[in-house]
This record gives structure tokens, sequence and C-alpha cells, in this order.
């Protein structure tokens, strides 16, 4: 295995909780709501899903447990953005500290009084005989079940989005939710089930972090990915499947920079802010306008 | 001005404390106890009095910092890395430069640091249009691990004669009353300047309307970095006050998210200046209590993160009141169709649970 694969297959297991936050993301702001508490249904779904594999000694009914939390926040934050109509940017910025705050007391009330060092088996790479053994190739062929999933989640998202009916209605109402309310469209419940698709693609990226990588808990684990995924989905221009190629790109910088601490004298706390910089860097790149930015992003429906 | 406002922002606070209330039954709390403890602990005795009194100026100052941006709706998150940068400016002034520093050349320095941390987010805003709340976000992320090399065992300000990653302790202190009094200028200056002067009419006009005020020929670009720029100096200010009154000493994690409490602070208050000071007062009684109640029965911090956070969720419910009435009206209406609706999704649900190990066998 040469350094090229060691790094690629480092670089898909940073790149996974982006694509599933990415494709969440997707769905909810292609239906015109901005989800930014992302970051906070990630670090809850991470917190509880931890625990419940802790209890259970079950990867399995930890996922569940994520999803269960993702769908909840997903389901509270819809009625507050699409029914209550607050604004969106600042409601997000509210559920992103509760569930920092959350997520950290839920370990601080379950984990905490079993003592120091409990942790969980994460999921196991599942290496295809044969296929793993190809140079570059050969990377996607060592994953585990969860990033192996994320990427076949984003290809099928990209399928519902494009191709279904439903993903023609949840493209219409982040354009323009006025006609499409004209059409019987129901524009809330629409945008609703978009919010709660992306809570549990939320949790799933959430879910990763604990159990599918380092099976720890830190305290704010996911350090600021969720926000990542916010810069991804604007750089792959709300496309699931461009937004793999995204995550790879900040994933790079994620994985080189641990690289980088083993190899040169650089103090490590410098090299911990190179993906931040490269973000931003990032995101000065992304052209001013996007012609397939939705129209109505971020502003509620009023009316119908 | 509205004051009904300020009636529905403490309703909020009252909705936050009563979930946070029941966030501790949960763990199986005395929810009286907790609540005892926090009022003990902030205005209950003399140190706890003079300990949420000290807080208050820093808290007072992290709220002002947010008053002008979130008038234009740019929703910085900044302030929590302009507070690190700004105490690390006073830090390395009084370390590297002990024969020029007191109080004022060290909060000059940290203005400046502070400033200059909101003028980058300010450029990637105008120049590039960068999600300001992305950015502010990294660079928060960047300030601290800044911090954190500063402080560590390679960096030049690190306290060698002890054994953690920390500063030398400051050698100043701030008499509350002069903090008081700074902050309460501070406060009427904002006032005035968002309303009595050309400048505030147009950051107010740009956040209402911004086509309109920018056909209107005013200067958004020139008013955003002015917005920033201010921001960036008030919350480097703060980080300043919140050594010399609270931690004393520069460490990686000296700020427990207080750069985010100006949110909750900003939004209770209705973005106004002058009403910051009740607003933050009370965060400040909630963060001595809190700590007074982490030292009586190990309840953490965190716990009173998450009540500040449940708060700027409510307090924005006061604009959308009349969606709220409303939407609640009709689940009031409609409730029995609801209820049958919840009672079919989850007997369809429960049918598939129980069906799920049969059509498994049956597969088999």
């Amino acid at each position: 295995m040469t350094v090229v694969d060691s790094m690629l297959i480092s670089m898909l297991v940073a790149a996974t909780p982006l694509i599933f936050a990415a494709t969440g993301l997707a769905y909810a702001e292609r239906s015109g709501v901005l989800n930014i508490g992302i970051e906070g249904i990630m670090l809850v779904s991470a917190s509880v899903g931890f625990t419940a594999a802790v209890y259970f000694q079950n990867i399995i009914v930890g996922v569940i447990a994520a999803l269960v939390v993702g769908f909840l926040f997903g389901l509270v934050m819809s009625i507050f953005a699409v029914y209550l109509k607050v604004d969106q940017t600042v409601m997000g910025i509210g559920f992103w500290l509760a569930g920092q705050g959350l997520s950290s007391y839920f370990w601080w009330a379950t984990i905490y009084p079993l003592g120091e060092g409990v942790s969980v088996t994460p999921f196991q790479p599942i290496i295809i005989p044969g296929l793993s053994e190809i140079p570059i190739i050969g990377a996607f062929m060592n994953q585990n079940v969860m990033t192996y999933g994320a990427i076949a989640l984003a290809i099928i998202s990209l399928y519902i989005l494009r191709r279904t009916s439903f993903g023609l209605r949840v493209r219409a109402v982040g354009e323009n939710p006025w006609g499409t309310n004209l059409l019987g469209v129901n524009v809330s419940r629409t945008r609703c089930i978009c919010m709660i698709i992306s809570g549990l693609f939320g949790g799933l990226a959430g879910s990763f972090y604990t159990l599918g990588t380092t099976g720890i808990w830190a305290d704010n684990i996911t350090s600021g990915a969720g926000f990542i995924a916010i810069a991804i989905i604007k750089l792959a221009s709300w496309n699931p499947v461009w937004s793999i190629f995204g995550s790879l790109i900040f994933s790079f910088f994620i994985s080189i920079q641990f690289q980088l601490q083993l190899t040169t004298e650089i103090p490590f706390e410098l090299l911990l802010t190179l993906p931040y910089i490269v973000s931003i860097g990032i995101l000065v790149f992304i052209p001013k306008v996007r012609k397939s930015k939705p129209k109505s992003l971020g502003i509620p429906f009023e009316g119908g | 001005m509205k004051y009904e406002n300020y009636l529905y922002s403490g309703l909020a606070i009252l909705l936050a404390v009563f979930l946070g209330g029941l966030l501790s039954l949960m763990v199986g709390f005395d929810v009286l106890l907790v609540y005892r403890y926090l009022i003990q602990g902030s205005i209950g005795t003399l140190w706890g009095f003079f300990n949420t009194a000290d807080r208050w100026v820093v808290f007072v100052l992290i709220g002002l910092s947010m008053v002008i941006p979130f008038k234009m709706r740019i929703w910085t998150l900044g302030a929590e890395g302009q507070i690190y940068m700004g105490a690390l400016a006073a830090t390395y002034i009084f370390t590297l430069y002990p024969s020029y520093a007191n109080i004022i050349v060290c909060s000059m320095a940290a203005i400046l640091l502070g400033g200059l941390w909101g003028i980058i987010a300010g450029i990637l805003k105008i120049k590039f249009d960068a999600d300001e709340i992305v950015t502010t976000l990294f660079m928060n992320y960047i300030a601290i691990f800044i911090t954190g090399y500063f402080v560590g065992p390679e960096g030049s300000l690190r306290d060698t004669s002890q054994a953690g990653n920390q500063s030398l302790p400051i050698p100043y202190n701030l008499d509350l009353l002069t903090g008081a009094l700074i902050v309460l200028i501070l406060a009427f200056l904002l006032y005035f300047l968002m309303t009595r002067t050309t400048i505030g009419y147009e950051i107010r006009a740009l956040g209402s309307n911004p086509q309109a005020a920018e056909y209107a020929g005013m200067k958004r670009n020139r008013l955003v970095m002015l917005a920033m720029a201010i921001s960036g100096m008030i919350a480097g200010l703060s980080g300043v006050f919140l050594m010399t009154n609270i931690t004393r000493i520069l460490v990686i994690d000296f700020s427990p998210g207080y750069g985010y409490i100006g949110i909750g602070i900003t939004m209770l208050a209705d973005i106004h200046a002058i009403a910051v000071l009740p607003f933050a007062f009370f965060f400040s009684m909630l963060y001595s209590g809190g700590e007074y109640l982490n030292i009586r029965t190990g309840l953490p911090i965190t716990f009173i993160n998450t009540i500040m956070a449940m708060v700027i969720i409510f307090s924005l419910l006061k604009n959308n009141f009349r969606h709220a009435v409303a939407w609640s009206r009709r689940i009031y209406r409609d409730r029995q169709q609801v209820l049958t609706r919840i009672k079919q999704a989850i007997s369809r649900s429960m049918d598939a649970i129980r069906q799920f190990p049969r059509s498994k066998e049956v597969a088999e």
C-alpha cells in the first residue's frame, strides 16, 4: 500500500460525515429552508448514538438512536422554520448552540458516571477482495459500511431530486413557493419533509464520528464539520454527487494536516487551523452569483 | 419602540429556564434546589453578587458588539474569536513589553487586534460575498488555535513556572465602577449612534430594506466594514475585561463560549443598545449562578449553555408571535384530526414492526 493509497483511505473517512451532511443540506436548501443548525443535530446524534451503542453494546442500535434524534430535531426545526416562520439563520445558530450544550450535557448525564475510557468498537472496514488490491481505486474498496452508504445515498439523492415527482416538488417549492402553491402542492408539508430528511442525514453524519471512526466521545467532536458542509453544498451548487468531490477536497486538507504533524516541525496548533483557512479560501472562490441557487432560499412562505 | 417585545423576551427567558429545570429533573436533580442555587450563587451572597457584576461588564460589551451588525442583518458569530484575539494582544504586550504596558495600552492593543479580526470577516463579506456565519465561525477556530500556540509549549507567552499551558496572570485590575462607567457610556454612545445620526439611520435602513437603501445611494460596503470593525473592537475590549475581572490568565479554553452569549443578549434586547444592559445582567446571573451550581451539585456549565441556546430559539418567537398563536390555535381546532392521524401513524408503524420478523421468516 503506497502513501497515496493510505492518504486516500483517510480522506474518504474524513469525507464521509461531510457527504452525509451535505446531502441532507441539499434537500433542505433545495426546498428553500436554511439548515444552519445541522452541526447541532450532528453533535446531539453523535452523543446519543454513542450512549445507545454503549448501553446496548450494539453499534446498529446506536445508529438507529442517532436517526431518531435527527428525526426529532428535524421535526422541531421544521415547526420553527416552516410553520412559525422565524428567522432561519438565527434559528439555526440557536439550534447549533443548543446541540452543543445538549450533547455535552447528555454525555455528562449518561457516560461520565461510568468512568474514563468508555468506548465502543466502531464499524470495521469491509475489504472487497481483489478490487482493494488495485492502486487508487482500491482505496474506495477498503471502507466501512457507512462510507459506502454515504456515497450510495448521495447518488440516490441526486436521482430523487432530479428524476422523481417528489424531487420536482422539492425544487419547485425552493424556487417559487407561491406558484407551486397555486398548482396544489402543499408547500409547508414539502419543506417539513425536507427538513426531516436533512435531520436524518445529520443524524447519520453525527453517528459516524462516534460509531464510524473513533468509537469514543469528545466534547465538540464535529469541530465545525456542519459548517464546512454548508460551504461544500454551496460549492457543489446544491448537487449531492458534486458534494462527494467537494467533501474530498476539504477532507484532503483535514487528513494532510495529520501527515504534516508527523513529518514536519510546524507546531500542531497552527496546522490545526489549516482546514479552516482552506475552507475560508474556498468560500472566497465560489462565484458571487450562482445560477443554481434556489431562489427562495431562507425566505419563509407566507400565505397559502 | 415596542415595549411589549420585552414582555415576550421575559416569556422566552421563563420558558427556557423552565425547560432547563426539566432537563435537570431528568437527571434526577431537585428542580427547586437547582433554582435556589442559581439565585443564591448569583445575587444571594456578596461574593456571588460581585462575581455577577464583574461578568455583567464583560457580557454587556459582548452584547453591544453585536448590536450594529445584527441591525444590518449580518449574523456575525465572530465575537468568540475576537475575545481571544483581544486577550492575546493584551497578554502579548504585558508579557513581552512590560516597561510600556499598562491597562490602557493593553486595551488599545486588544481593540486594534479585535477590530482587525472583524475587518477580515468584513472584507470577505463585501469583496467575495462569503457567508459571514461560516467565515466568522472558522475565524473563531483559527483564533483559538493561534491562542493555543502562543500559550503552548513552543509559544512565547507561556508561563514556564506552571505545569499547564497558560500565560502569566494579568497584573492589572479593573475597578468595577470604572468598568460599569465605561460600559454605560459605550451603551449610550451606541444608542446615540443608532438613533440620532445619519450613519445609524443608514444602518437601520440597510437592515430593513437593503434594495431600497442602496437605491437611495447608501454605501452598503462601507457600512458593512464599519459595522464589522466596531463589532470587533468592542469584542476585543471585552476580552481584556474578561481576563482582568474573571479568569486572570490566558488559557486555550478561557472563554467557554461567551462570545455566543452575545447573540442571546442582543436577540432578547430586540437589537437595542440600552436594552442590552438588563438582559446582560440576566445572563451574568445565569453564568455566575451556574458556577456556584457546578460547585455545589456538579451540574456542568453546558447545562447553562443549553438554557442560553434555548433562550435564543424562544426569543425569535416574539416577532412571530402571531404565527405561533395562529398555529397553536389551528392545532387546537383540529385536535381530533391531529390525534387520530398520530394514532394512525403509530399503529401503522407498529404493524410494520410486528410484521417485520414474519415477513423475514416467509422469505427464508
